[in-house]
């Protein structure tokens, strides 16, 4: 697509010619000539993405009618527009719809026809709840946000349409609750969607990665959900989702860190359970990356610690092991990763006899090989269970993979070397912000009013909504 | 200059100070203490908080005539372009050898009771790079973090509490047994330990609060202080002798590895890297103090650059002195230098400035 437009040339010929020619003569291109009160008619569209039955229904059908009519009240497509443009007339072809041409009149007319091919609305396999609704986003943005029109019936939802990349364009819709979300927050968003300068874009995952604040952290600074419950929880309190058509996951922001440790069953159970199962999650955080390096640094620095009997038993399993702390548990580590990973390149079922290949001949083994100690395997184990515990598969990932510098950490400096190593993570946790939002709230800085919604949670009326708006909060 | 936005509030700043104040002197002070004022080492410290708290009171004053002015501004503003700077580089070389100072103090205590066989200079190096790291980052950033390593106090407090379990009331009596002189002495040396409340010096343009509110937090932090040391002191004097105190320097180390839980034994393993952390807070604050006064010489913006200029000063220092006469020659050179520093100057600009409003009023 070179010129920006082109206007229409005089005869059918020229123009279908033209069509064809930018197109490449692809054979999936129709073109199909009619005759409407004897004036030569041409219909053009593509074949793969139109729709037969409306195309007959709603063009073929008025058009063969025999009583004369104006035509730009002919046909009944819910869009029909009329153009001279013959580059718009490219990209609405791509888009399925199908052109009329009739010789005669300078312009022609753009017809909605598309076809529509989407899977059923089902529940995302990797965030399943307890509770709630079971519902997810498919590869359609309309129905994407039928989803959510459907839940939040307000007049303050605001969907705002952009075009993303070059060569192919994307739809993206910016999604905010227009009485809620931060103005500043909102234009930021906007205007970085605006700034995109890819070709195409095929993943939510480039759009992430093209308007994040800090490209270069570990952790993850937007929320990807495929759940418009989840979604629509977080429109409800002010935040900014941005959905691509063809993908099923929204982009949350601007969200904290404590936002990919909550789930929509917190809101469903009880709150004393929700709070327990959040704490839990919280442990399991703390866990799924220090187990390790406190274990190496307490069997290769600091064995004093331990009480006189745990001592025994766990110098016990380890002199037989002739490798150093650090190395068992790197080795282990590899071997848990190789097993997730092919666990999940797999089908299901064979993926079920990886598991049990894995975990009960490898780790048996490796432990009577006298390659690995027993206590290494629990605490690997462990680890392994904890981080699995966290609802966004992405902190989940940025989560394991912190604990290789950590246990490296441990293994040279000890306790002194965790403690460290946290302070530098809390430290870049603390200046991590998201859209002008510090990413660590409510922790840094510290506010206890957030603390009632972030390790526990505190009963549904103590949670007060608050208009945005008019109070824009600020530390 | 460095443009001044108010970024941490009142509350962060009653974080800020007391990280700054609380640092290594905090496993030392008992030892420190109990040599001259034995039983009236509390009463010691009570009076070092309320002389601390004069100086606040002073500062304040001073700052308070100079709105959107950091010590180092009002000292260009007074003293002209040369000499401004010289007394900036001075104050400047002055953070940095606190700085300096408790790294010094800090490797030490780390080599001898964690890391017996790591080198000290790698010691040094973790500690310049992670102050490095924090000191680099805005006000705001460093507010952040010493708000949430102040949840280390809790289990800290928990810790040193535990040692009352150990706690003979006789060992702390008589209280005046060494007479007041001793016990004011004493207090000169507490005094340096609640060094750190100077930083409202460097930080009292960005703070988002009036007057009132600065003072009430610094009164705060200084109180939170006094009264943590006064925990402290007071726990080691219960639970050790005059005579055991003599022998440790570090009193609260012993208290803690005599201590065990059902879980774990020697708690001073898990006790020192935790106090590791208040440490460079302390010394982090002390670096971008320094960081800022340099980028106010050079009119800078950004004080990247600098806090790696003086993180690497700091680091340089901290190499030379390896016996511990040195170590202490170093203390007392911090010391006198922080009378100067942090008494003499701000007194003298304050009365300069009352003199000098008052000949305005006069005109």
């Amino acid at each position: 697509m070179n010129a920006s437009s082109q206007e229409m040339f005089d005869t059918n010929k020229q123009n279908v010619s033209f069509l064809q020619q930018a197109l490449q003569h692809s054979d999936d291109l129709l073109v199909r000539e009619i005759t409407r009160d004897g004036n030569a008619g041409v219909l053009v569209y593509i074949e793969s993405l139109t729709d037969a039955s409306q195309l007959e229904k709603h063009v073929l059908d008025p058009l063969s009618q025999s009583n004369p009519t104006e035509l730009s009240t002919l046909f009944t497509t819910i869009q029909a527009k009329e153009s001279i443009d013959l580059q718009q007339g490219i990209k609405s072809l791509l888009n399925g719809y199908t052109l009329y041409f009739e010789d005669g009149i300078r312009r022609f007319y753009l017809l909605e026809t598309p076809s529509h091919y989407e899977r059923s609305i089902t529940e995302p396999e990797n965030e399943s709840i307890i509770r709630g609704t079971h519902n997810g986003f498919i590869e359609s943005l309309s129905v994407n946000l039928h989803l959510i029109r459907k839940q939040v019936n307000s007049p303050e939802l605001t969907v705002r349409y952009y075009e993303l990349g070059k060569t192919t364009t994307r739809k993206a819709a910016v999604i905010y609750m227009h009485n809620q979300a931060e103005e500043e927050v909102v234009r930021k968003v906007i205007s970085r969607i605006q700034r995109i300068t890819l070709d195409h874009i095929m993943f939510t995952g480039f759009v992430q990665e093209m308007i994040e604040d800090n490209p270069y952290s570990l952790f993850p600074q937007h929320l990807m959900t495929e759940r418009p419950d989840h979604t629509n929880a977080y429109l409800m309190n002010g935040h900014v989702a941005i959905m691509l058509d063809g993908d099923p996951t929204a982009l949350i922001l601007p969200v904290s860190f404590f936002a990919f440790y909550k789930t929509p069953d917190d809101y469903n159970n009880r709150w004393m359970v929700a709070s327990f199962t959040r704490l839990t999650r919280m442990l399991s955080f703390i866990l799924a990356f220090q187990l390790p390096a406190i274990y190496i640094a307490t069997v290769s620095f600091h064995s004093s610690i331990l009480p006189l009997k745990l001592f025994f038993t766990v110098q016990g399993s380890l002199t037989r092991v002739p490798f150093p702390p650090l190395i068992e548990a790197l080795l282990l580590e590899l071997i848990f990763e190789l097993l997730r990973e092919a666990g999940l390149r797999l089908p299901s079922r064979v993926g079920q006899t990886i598991g049990i290949v894995g975990g009960l001949v490898i780790g048996d083994a490796i432990v009577k090989a006298g390659l690995v100690s027993y206590p290494m395997i629990i605490v690997v184990a462990l680890t392994a269970i904890s981080s699995f515990l966290i609802p966004s598969y992405e902190m989940g990932s940025a989560v394991r993979l912190l604990r290789f510098p950590l246990m490296i950490a441990a293994s040279l400096f000890g306790f002194l070397g965790i403690s460290f190593g946290l302070a530098i993570l809390f430290m870049h946790l603390c200046k991590l912000e998201s859209y002008g939002k510090p990413y660590f709230e409510p922790l840094a800085p510290l506010t206890l009013k957030g603390w009632k919604d972030t390790f526990v949670r505190f009963p549904v009326w103590t949670l007060r909504q608050k208009t945005k708006r008019s109070n824009t909060r600020r530390e | 200059m460095a443009k001044m936005e108010k970024t941490i509030t009142a509350r962060q700043l009653f974080f800020l100070v007391i990280q700054t104040q609380i640092g290594v002197s905090v496993l030392k002070i008992p030892h420190k203490v109990n040599e001259i004022a034995r039983g009236g080492s509390g009463i010691s410290i009570i009076i070092a908080g309320l002389i601390t708290q004069a100086l606040i009171l002073m500062m304040w004053l001073l700052l308070k005539k100079y709105p959107g002015k950091n010590l180092y501004q009002i000292l260009l503003g007074m003293a002209g372009p040369i000499f401004g700077r010289i007394l900036i580089v001075s104050y400047a070389a002055h953070f940095i050898l606190l700085g300096a100072n408790i790294m010094i103090s800090a490797t030490d205590i780390i080599h001898r009771w964690l890391l017996v066989s790591t080198p000290k200079w790698v010691l040094l190096a973790l500690f310049s790079y992670l102050a490095y790291f924090l000191a680099r980052e805005k006000l705001s950033v460093l507010a952040r973090f010493d708000t949430l390593a102040c949840l280390l106090f809790i289990p800290l407090v928990l810790f040193v509490g535990y040692g009352l379990n150990e706690a003979h009331i006789e060992n702390m009596l008589p209280l005046l047994e060494q007479g007041y002189f001793k016990i004011f002495t004493g207090a000169k040396d507490v005094t340096l330990a609640i060094y750190g409340f100077e930083i409202l010096l460097v930080v009292y343009p960005f703070i988002k609060a009036d007057n009132k509110q600065i003072l009430w937090s610094m009164t705060a932090a200084n109180s939170f202080t006094t009264f943590f040391y006064l925990f402290v002191v007071e726990v080691c004097l219960l639970a050790f002798s005059h005579d055991q105190l003599k022998l440790m320097p570090e009193p609260v180390i012993y208290l803690m590895k005599s201590m065990n839980f059902y879980i774990f034994d020697r708690a001073d393993i898990v006790f020192v890297p935790i106090w590791s952390i208040t440490t460079i807070c302390s010394l982090v604050s002390y670096v971008y103090s320094a960081a800022l006064g340099f980028s106010d010489i050079f009119k800078k913006s950004n004080h990247h650059l600098f806090s790696a200029l003086s993180v690497t000063i700091s680091f340089a220092i901290a190499f030379v002195p390896v016996t511990p006469s040195a170590m202490e020659k170093l203390d007392k050179i911090a010391e006198y230098m922080a009378y100067v520093f942090i008494a003499l100057i701000p007194l003298v600009l304050l009365l300069i400035s009352l003199i000098s409003l008052k000949k305005k009023e006069g005109r």
